[in-house]
């Protein structure tokens, strides 16, 4: 579990979280979704203490970090490695030592070629193959869907359904509502850093009435198209 | 064209700015610093006549195949390229060629000369996709990345070390022996982006530990084939390149310290001078290490732990 309290941050003069209280459970899946510029990349960012912040987040972990693993919207990668070596990098750096990768390349990445050759979302598969091998304990995946073929899309989401079984906490950000609705168990909206309590699956489909009334209200007719 | 070299000193200016010095106080001292080690060198060894050229073509060879010169044929036209890399190499190769001047070696120079334009007009292909294989596979990080943007320079210096030993040249040998050295300590030279240090699940010290044996395997692989040339080569002298070596070693946990010192930053001014002055006066080891130890736990505690 992990537990946050009265989480803020600040840049400079500008307050990016306002006072978050937040509890994450094993076995669930938990959404997030928001306007750009939002908040949830900061949020994702405290949880996974890759950024400071004010307030406190708590875990059953000694250390949270070292359970985290992190999909980054667009996954930073070294140059001249290949996806081979990249997932090496990570199974070692959480001091696993596992290197034949064949069987669990389940997206069939060229693993022997460098990644910068990779296209978007071949590069976001190997991220997100990088941090399953690692055998994480909780999943930030911070957009997770964008920019991946339709079929991985639906391999990703048996990916999180098998994680949830597993008893990991999986949190996601995704701006295609309908990927969240499908695969959360409860769904936060964040809005200029402040965020509601959270709706369960019962209410997904007014939250996103609500969404839409509130993104396109009066703004197409502006286009006077 | 004018446009891409002014904005090429913007950018200088700007990376002055980055580590902390004014950008004129920076090439004042850049020059003074270059005067320096070039007095202390051509002091030193007669073999630095021939280094000059070497690092300098290296520097060349290195920002030929940069990214930015990616950017820079796609927005350009193939002539005005090729004027932009000829006065580019010229401008870089510049002070090389005059200290050569200076010191007398005109036919070096007039070589370098030539070959500086040379390398302007040759299109090296070394960003190719095809996966370049490294003997660091199991180990991938600094030393892989390293290796596979040096491999044309560390097969150069094995060729000169190669050539050193069957035209019975001990001095040439060692020099080479500790460029590939120097080599080995720049793949640390940039520091990772926060998420590369960020996955490991070591404390400081484990980390800094991990980083170390990593160098120690790696640049040995990369230095026992040339060490064993030498001491074959030599054997009444083996002690100097298996000393050379120790040192080397010795520098190489300096250089991931002085690293991690400025992490995230690069190694800024002072902290370079520091380091450039213990090449050259190693006791100073004892005072930089523990220096560079303290900064990396400082800088490393909010990310590790």
């Amino acid at each position: 579990m992990i537990s946050i309290k009265n989480l803020s941050k600040n840049y400079g003069s500008n307050q990016v979280l306002k006072d978050l209280n937040l509890n994450l459970e094993r076995g669930h899946v938990y959404g997030f979704v928001g306007k750009n510029g939002a908040g949830k990349t900061t949020l994702f960012n405290c949880i996974a203490a890759m950024t400071t912040y004010d307030g406190q987040i708590d875990s059953e972990f000694k250390n949270l970090k070292n359970h985290i693993g992190l999909l980054e919207t667009n996954p930073i990668f070294l140059s001249r490695i290949t996806g081979w070596e990249y997932l090496k990098l990570l199974c070692q750096a959480r001091k696993i030592s596992d290197d034949d990768f064949n069987e669990q390349n389940i997206f069939e990445l060229p693993l022997n070629d460098y990644v910068e050759t990779y296209s978007t979302g071949m590069k976001k598969k190997l991220a997100l193959m990088g941090i399953l091998l690692q055998k994480n304990e909780v999943f930030i995946l911070d957009e997770p869907f964008n920019g991946v073929d339709i079929q991985s899309n639906i391999l990703i989401g048996s990916i999180i359904e098998e994680l949830r079984k597993k008893k990991k906490i999986v949190l996601i950000s995704s701006h295609i509502f309908s990927t969240l609705s499908k695969n959360c168990d409860k769904i936060f909206l964040l809005n200029e850093g402040s965020m509601d309590k959270g709706v369960t699956e019962d209410q997904f489909e007014a939250l996103e009435s609500a969404l839409k009334k509130d993104i396109v209200e009066g703004k197409i007719d502006r286009l006077k198209l | 064209m004018e446009y891409y070299f002014s904005l090429q000193f913007i950018r200088l200016k700007r990376w002055f700015k980055e580590i902390g010095i004014s950008p004129i106080l920076g090439i004042a001292i850049s020059i003074f610093v270059f005067i320096f080690i070039s007095k202390l060198l051509f002091i030193k060894t007669e073999l630095a006549k021939w280094i000059y050229p070497f690092i300098t073509l290296s520097i060349l060879v290195n920002i030929s195949n940069s990214q930015y010169k990616r950017l820079l044929k796609i927005i350009y036209h193939k002539e005005k390229l090729r004027i932009i890399r000829m006065v580019e190499n010229g401008i870089v190769a510049l002070p090389f060629l005059l200290y050569l001047l200076y010191e007398k070696e005109y036919l070096i120079a007039l070589i370098l000369w030539i070959a500086v334009f040379f390398v302007a007009l040759i299109s090296l292909n070394i960003n190719s996709t095809k996966t370049i294989p490294s003997p660091f596979s199991k180990r991938p990080f600094e030393n892989i990345i390293g290796f596979r943007k040096s491999f044309i320079l560390i097969g150069l210096l094995y060729f000169i070390l190669f050539k050193a030993i069957q035209v019975d040249n001990y001095n040439l040998g060692m020099f080479s022996f500790g460029a590939i050295y120097l080599v080995c300590m720049s793949f640390y030279l940039k520091p990772e982006q926060k998420y590369f240090v960020w996955i490991f699940n070591d404390n400081i010290n484990g980390f800094l530990k991990r980083k170390i044996i990593d160098a120690f395997i790696c640049s040995s692989i990369l230095m026992i084939p040339a060490l064993i040339g030498l001491v074959i080569f030599d054997h009444k002298n083996f002690f100097l390149p298996i000393g050379v070596s120790l040192i080397g070693l010795i520098f190489l946990v300096s250089m991931i310290f002085a690293k991690y010192a400025s992490y995230p930053n690069e190694m800024n001014v002072p902290q370079g001078i520091l380091f450039a002055l213990s090449i050259w006066f190693p006791p100073m080891l004892l005072i930089v290490i523990p220096l560079y130890y303290k900064r990396c736990k400082q800088n490393l505690a909010s990310i590790l732990e």
